[in-house]
């Protein structure tokens, strides 16, 4: 089955044009699976990071939104052990003018302020509240363990 | 291009250079501070109950109510054009930049057949029907828009429909085109609904809701016949089972008959059975099968009718063998059935399944659908080639029917 248009398009202006700090670039195989990594914002405990994800598009996409997922681990609130990201486009605010591009930079923005009060990962959401300096201090421990690419 | 453009961008009402361009339901865009349209002929959306289309299927469309712009909106491609076009000097990229105000949304290429909503932002007729699909709210600002059935046929952007054609008349027969094209499958021809079993010359119902579907029979509405294939949902396959039954592989061609629309864009649809086929092949469309069948009949002679004795376990001495002595056992146990019940079940069944048929082909599938067993084991009729073999196999339902005692207490469900 040929590829949908819209998908054609966003895929290209990706590549054209990436947004600062993130890369997402198709499988030769499966144009609707993408390899992406999202740079961790300044500021932000996940700075100095470059975190792995999968993307997918699935058949009803742009209907339905693409199906995300963190590869690399990170101690963030509102992503669990698996991955799975709490965000509301990902989910009931989907709406399909939103993009490829527009996920992704949520999802960064998402890394610059974490949100306790909608967790995912209970426990990391309860170590935020609870002791802010500690549980960033863990964030930025994983993200040099983790997210770092020691050459 | 500026120009021809600028002197497209005119009130409907004032004749003059649009001031705060408001789109009306009638596609028409007048100022924002004399909101009505001048057409003479103008109408606002509007549908007949009943129509017949051109394939014969009859059409009831839902009601819809008239829906006022939101106040202090304005058209935003047009606000966004009108803008473009006051720039001084004019940008070097001028065709590029009215090109990216002129995309919808929703597909992100040239609008075709441009619809404004309510809260004035514009997306292709097409994208803006499946977005509706999924949810009752504008992609761009999330506002509720006013129900899918005001947006069925609603009357086009008039001026953007005007300054694509004129501005990009390649680009937009090329965006036609690729709409056109991506209804259908490239390989795959019969769109196919997985839900229950249908048999040929028998009505069925159905309550479409689900997204894919909705589009799938919308789709099958604009072809000159009216047609898609029914199969039973693919079944998980158990530890014990290395292939999937054969008869999953077999369904019915339905054939619309009428559709009831619903405001939502639901609808109920009554379809005919009109063939069987064997699913040869298939693919997906937009998130519903689509396939290649093979037609599948009765063979033309008696004698070629014993394909039922390869499905069929030895034969019991004292079940009849011929095919006149098979509708007459199956007869008897509706006349059983009728005499030994309380009289709504005998009429229930008149009144959902109608006189049971005299052709033994016919009456075969109107056999089956009356029986009550689950429909897996009916499905294995659709691969029978044959009154004979499919009579022979409904028989052995009957008697163990009759065997577990349900006919005879009148505990069926008809």
């Amino acid at each position: 089955m040929s590829l949908p248009k819209r998908i054609v398009k966003e895929t290209e202006r990706l590549v054209a044009d990436p947004a600062p700090g993130i890369t997402a670039s198709p499988h030769d195989d499966n144009m609707r699976y993408f390899d992406v990594t999202i740079s961790g914002p300044g500021g932000s405990p996940f700075e100095g990071g470059v975190f792995k994800l999968e993307l997918f598009l699935p058949e009803e996409y742009p209907m339905s939104p693409p199906k995300v997922r963190f590869l690399t681990k990170i101690y963030h609130p509102n992503i669990d052990k698996l991955g799975r990201i709490c965000l509301d486009i990902l989910k009931d605010k989907w709406s399909p003018a939103l993009q490829i591009r527009t996920v992704l930079l949520s999802i960064q923005a998402l890394l610059s302020s974490p949100n306790p009060d909608d967790p995912l990962a209970a426990d990391v959401a309860k170590h935020y509240k609870e002791d802010l300096k500690g549980a960033t201090q863990v964030s930025k421990d994983w993200t040099n363990k983790y997210a770092v690419e020691t050459a | 291009m500026l120009a021809s453009v600028q002197r497209l961008l005119a009130c409907n009402n004032c004749q003059r250079q649009l001031q705060r361009p408001l789109t009306l339901d009638c596609g028409h865009t007048v100022c924002a501070h004399h909101p009505h349209c001048s057409s003479p002929s103008c109408h606002p959306p509007q549908l007949s109950a009943r129509n017949v289309l051109a394939s014969g299927v009859a059409y009831y469309s839902a009601s819809i109510t008239s829906s006022a712009p939101a106040p202090h909106v304005t058209d935003v491609v047009l606000t966004n054009i009108i803008d473009l076009c006051a720039r001084r000097p004019q940008p070097p990229d001028f065709a590029h930049r009215l090109l990216s105000e002129l995309a919808c949304h929703v597909c992100i290429h040239l609008v075709v057949d441009p619809v404004t909503t309510p809260c004035q932002h514009t997306f292709c007729a097409d994208c803006l029907e499946r977005s509706l699909d999924y949810h009752v709210r504008c992609p761009v600002c999330r506002q509720t828009l006013p129900g899918f059935a005001y947006f069925a046929n609603h009357p086009r952007n008039v001026i953007i429909q005007s300054i694509s054609t004129l501005a990009f008349p390649d680009l937009h027969t090329e965006r036609q085109l690729a709409i056109a094209a991506a209804q259908h499958h490239p390989i795959y021809d019969t769109p196919i609904f997985r839900c229950n079993i249908a048999f040929p010359g028998l009505p069925t119902f159905l309550h479409i809701f689900e997204p894919r579907y909705r589009l799938m029979i919308r789709r099958c509405l604009t072809m000159p016949l009216p047609r898609f294939g029914m199969m039973m949902p693919s079944q998980p396959l158990s530890g014990t089972q290395s292939q999937p039954e054969e008869s999953a592989e077999y369904g019915t061609i339905l054939e619309i008959r009428s559709v009831q629309m619903f405001p939502d864009g639901r609808s109920m649809v009554e379809a005919m059975g009109v063939s069987r086929f064997r699913l040869v092949d298939c693919g997906v469309l937009d998130g519903y099968q689509v396939g290649c069948i093979e037609t599948i009949d009765d063979f033309q002679s008696e004698d070629a009718s014993d394909d039922g004795l390869k499905v069929s376990p030895p034969i019991i001495s004292h079940l009849p063998t011929s095919t006149p002595a098979l509708v007459d056992f199956c007869q008897n146990f509706l006349h059983t059935l009728r005499t030994s019940t309380a009289p709504w079940v005998a009429q229930k069944l008149d009144s959902t399944h109608g006189a049971p048929p005299d052709d033994p082909t016919a009456f075969s599938w109107w056999m089956a659908s009356v029986l009550p067993i689950p429909e897996r084991e009916k499905a294995r009729l659709l691969p029978l080639r044959s009154a004979h073999a499919r009579l022979g196999l409904i028989v052995r339902w009957i008697e163990a029917l009759s065997n577990s005692g349900a006919a005879d207490t009148g505990c069926i469900v008809v």
